[in-house]
């Protein structure tokens, strides 16, 4: 397999009493990072090594208690070493972004 | 963006923003300073509607050297706002699996055609002369009765229109029908009986007006997540906002639900009446509404089944052969029709808990209160379909709970184009473009004029619908049949009796049109390969009166060319003399000997536009074969009949600019709210409110009764089995099961049962079993945990499972009024394997 990482962010809506079962999901899986929370509503940093572990995370985001949607908003996949350069050199990438 | 940020921290940044910006979460200003878009990858981003359901949302289309890279969601679309759903994510994906049809396959034996031969590549020169020999056999020998065609929603806009014009103009058989009916045709009469007039009056803006939303048989979390999205998103930014559910079993949108509802099958028509009584009986219909906008009629009862006309449910039938008719009746007799559902026979009827039905009576019975009725299949499959959908708009139109923000009774659509294309077009077997009826002689004769051909050439009589196509097939009648941009096979009911003996019969020739081998493709005489989505142009109108284009993006794999390039390119091969009468050429001489392509596409109207208006920088493979811009043509031609009778359609190319709009659009203007004043251009000052489909401006409210189901369980078959869809397949899975992602997030269909009955029956989670009907068998597993929970008495499989094919089980039962089949009921056994 190629060694590429896969960045993307994840809007999870839940209910009220959802919000801490979702802060201790992401706390409890290394791929994903609470980014920003709002009102029954939070965004989710998801790293991965694969596109198959991004789907694992939101089937299991979506099965939780309390979990009323997740949706995929943005991903960007690209070769590891290419992605610790300093972000001048954007010009040059290959991977999908979208 | 600083110098020291690596690109991991730049791109984590912008992920994150995005999501935020969608979610409507404020970020830090320092963490927005982010480029939107893969502005220096070398990727062109062009806009386009999603491939899959009925929702609409837009995408943007990344393309790299030739190829679909990527896609996500459009932040411009008012649609979706930049959201998307899995299936939608891999969207990118869905025209690069590894069995693409790529050249025209037909079975052939010792070098030729043969029905029983093995499928040999051939030119598509070859392809069309056999097709075309076979289809001029049948025309001669038995008349234009006995070619067909099975369309589908999901052709775009001017494919569906071209082939509404081969058929009933140019072979002049209206044996053609899209797939459309087999989800929404009982949605479309459920509009034509109440308004007069198709599709609903509001739109998606009703979401964030409403304060109560009601899912009549809808599974909006699975089957429309980017629409369930707003609604969670309503009702949590509000906590006043209620949501009721209603299904047969406990599925994913039951999460949100206030008010949550599981019913025995088929009794929705007894909450819905009893609804209606306690409306009445709580003083709260709107009394001035109902006496300037309504009228009402009491419609026959015991219409019924759709079913063969020898099977006795349908000889026993009283009203069997006359399901529409009604007499008018008024507000006190529909009063005391109603009167016997009350609530104590609701519960008794539907085993509901008393203060479910009493909440959600009272969402509709408030005043105060703004409703969005939600229904897909749940109502439009169902054998009383239609009365369903009049039932629900009585709800509405008793309390004056319509066209207005937030009131609002819409029908969902399951497939992109059900209504631009299946609808809009006129692709039914009873149907011309703008609600227009083949059984109309002025409808007849307008068609014609606006198609440029002599009158007389509109046969009047209705065509064989999709189930009746189905048997018409199997008894030899209809022999010569072309299938496009749908599975058949695998989504019509009762297969083993009804639908793979008329593909195999000798007296049949089938013609599939496909991107990939389906299972309707592989029992096919002749598989042509077809182009899709974004490898051509198009236009998808969605379930909110909204058309949509996109542009041809990338190239059609080897020899693949889209339904429109094969409509117009077989039309070549026949000529009038072959197709018309021999009077009607008489008296019109000046189309003999033309072919059917010169009179209905190279007409001065559809050849009017130059390819030199397609706009730089797209492909457009049809407009470079055909030397005219032809999507234009058609797209032009077409909205002529809507133009000034309530369907306004803008000029062309304003959908290439615009993220799509609502007809009717009047002086650019596009209409969120039908028939109300001041939002609908057609409603006249001082009226407030005009149902103008209906002569009298007057929406009809129905009397209708609860009917039993055309089969129920008993001793020996004694479950109900409901079929459908999961959230990651879409529809038979021909294209999601070759995403690998979502094949691996729901690989193979199961069988949801309740644990009790499992139990009852010695299977454990995981057991391979039979599901076993009066009409065949098929093998799945038993699943009693995960996203559906059943009730006892109740299994649901999914159908998108080619290796599983539930509707081997199914029962052919339709609407009488709709012909649409009812998938959700049926009498089952599950045994061991």
């Amino acid at each position: 397999m190629k060694d590429e990482q896969h960045i993307s962010s994840l809007v999870v809506l839940h209910c009220p009493d959802g919000a801490a079962i979702v802060r201790g999901f992401a706390a409890a899986h290394d791929a994903l990072t609470l980014a920003a929370e709002g009102d029954c509503r939070c965004v989710l940093l998801c790293e991965t090594a694969n596109q198959r572990a991004i789907v694992d995370h939101i089937d299991a985001l979506s099965l939780l208690p309390g979990v009323i949607n997740v949706s995929l908003v943005y991903h960007h996949v690209e070769p590891t070493d290419e992605l610790d350069q300093p972000a001048i050199i954007m010009a040059s990438h290959q991977g999908a972004d979208a | 963006m600083t110098a020291q940020m690596t690109r991991r921290e730049f791109i984590r940044n912008t992920a994150v923003a995005i999501a935020a910006n969608v979610a409507g979460i404020a970020l830090p200003a320092s963490a927005t300073n982010v480029l939107l878009e893969g502005d220096l990858t070398q990727l062109k981003w062009s806009k386009a509607p999603c491939r899959f359901c009925g929702t609409g949302c837009g995408v943007n289309v990344a393309v790299k050297n030739g190829r679909v890279v990527a896609t996500h969601g459009d932040v411009h679309a008012e649609v979706n706002r930049g959201l998307n759903c899995i299936k939608g994510y891999f969207l990118s994906k869905i025209m690069y699996g590894t069995d693409r049809l790529t050249q025209p396959l037909l079975r052939k034996k010792d070098g030729a055609y043969a029905k029983d031969g093995e499928f040999t590549p051939v030119s598509w020169d070859e392809a069309f002369d056999v097709m075309a020999a076979q289809f001029k056999r049948v025309l001669k020998e038995k008349g234009p009765g006995s070619v067909g065609m099975f369309g589908s929603g999901q052709w775009t806009v001017w494919e569906g229109y071209a082939a509404n014009k081969l058929y009933k103009a140019g072979f002049r058989s209206n044996n053609l029908d899209p797939n459309a009916r087999h989800c929404m045709a009982s949605a479309v009469m459920g509009f034509m009986r109440t308004f007069g007039m198709d599709e609903p009056m509001g739109c998606y803006d009703d979401i964030e007006a409403t304060d109560a939303f009601v899912l009549w048989g809808s599974n909006m979390a699975e089957m429309h997540p980017i629409l369930w999205t707003r609604v969670t998103d309503r009702r949590l930014s509000n906590p006043q906002v209620k949501v009721a559910v209603l299904s047969t079993f406990e599925h994913r949108s039951f999460e949100l639900a206030d008010i949550p509802i599981v019913f025995k099958p088929q009794t929705d028509l007894v909450i819905l009446n009893y609804i209606a009584n306690h409306i009445i009986k709580s003083g709260k219909v709107n009394k001035d509404f109902v006496n300037q906008h309504t009228s009402f009629k009491r419609g026959v009862t015991d219409i019924g089944y759709g079913l063969r006309p020898d099977n006795p449910l349908e000889v026993n039938a009283k009203n069997a052969k006359d399901p529409t008719a009604s007499d008018p009746i008024d507000f006190e007799q529909f009063a005391a029709f109603v009167a016997p559902y009350t609530l104590e026979k609701a519960v008794e009827m539907t085993g509901v808990e008393k203060g479910w039905l009493e909440q959600l009576a009272e969402l509709y019975a408030d005043p105060k209160t703004k409703v969005v009725s939600f229904w897909t299949m749940g109502f439009n499959q169902h054998t009383r379909g239609v009365w369903a959908n009049n039932m629900v708009y009585n709800l509405h139109l008793l309390t004056g709970k319509i066209s207005t923000p937030g009131n609002s009774p819409f029908s969902l659509t399951g497939q992109p184009s059900a209504c631009g294309t299946a609808r809009e077009v006129g692709t039914f077997s009873h149907r011309l473009p703008a609600d227009m009826l083949v059984a109309n002689p002025e409808h007849r004769k307008h068609a014609e004029e606006i198609w440029n051909i002599p009158h007389g050439i509109i046969q009047p009589k209705p065509g064989f619908h999709a189930v009746e196509q189905n048997r018409k097939l199997r008894d030899g009648v209809l022999n010569a049949y072309w299938v496009q941009v749908n599975n058949n096979m695998q989504a019509g009911a009762n297969l083993m009796q009804e639908t793979y003996p008329g593909y195999r019969d000798p007296r049949n020739f089938v013609v599939v049109s496909d991107a990939y081998p389906t299972v309707t493709a592989q029992a096919a005489d002749l598989i042509l390969p077809a182009a899709m989505w974004v490898e051509k142009e198009g236009a998808y109108g969605n379930a909110e009166r909204r058309t949509q284009f996109w542009h041809q993006l990338v190239k059609a794999p080897g020899d693949a060319k889209s339904d429109l390039w094969q409509l117009m390119e077989f039309s070549k091969r026949f000529t009038t003399d072959e197709c018309w009468p021999t009077d009607i050429l008489a008296a019109n001489p000046q189309y003999k000997g033309k072919t059917l392509f010169e009179v209905l596409f190279k007409n001065g109207k559809v050849d009017k536009f130059p390819t030199s208006q397609i706009e730089a920088g797209y492909d457009n493979d049809e407009s470079t074969a055909f030397g005219f811009y032809v999507q234009k043509g058609l797209f032009e031609e077409y909205a002529e009949f809507g133009r000034g009778h309530g369907h306004d359609l803008a000029p062309f190319d304003a959908y290439h600019q615009a993220r799509g709009l609502r007809w009717p659009v009047v002086d650019g203007h596009e209409t969120r709210w039908r028939y109300r004043e001041g939002t609908d251009p057609y409603v006249k000052a001082g009226t407030g409110f005009q149902f103008y489909g209906n002569k009298d401006g007057r929406a009809v409210i129905w009397a209708l009764p609860y009917e039993p189901p055309a089969e129920s369980p008993d001793k020996e078959f004694d479950l109900w089995l409901v079929t459908g869809r999961v959230l990651e397949h879409w529809h038979s899975g021909s294209m999601t099961m070759r995403v690998p992602e979502l094949y691996r997030a729901f690989p193979q269909a199961v069988v949801f049962m309740n644990p009790d009955d499992a139990k009852a029956r010695g299977f454990k989670r995981g057991d391979e079993v039979r599901v076993v009907s009066r009409r065949g068998d098929m093998r799945s597993r038993i699943e009693t945990r995960g996203r559906n929970r059943m009730p006892p008495g109740v299994v649901f499989v999914p159908w998108f499972d080619a290796g599983q094919l539930i509707n081997k089980v199914t029962l052919d039962a339709t609407d009488p009024i709709s012909k649409q089949t009812d998938y959700k009921k049926c009498a089952v056994k599950v045994v061991a394997v």
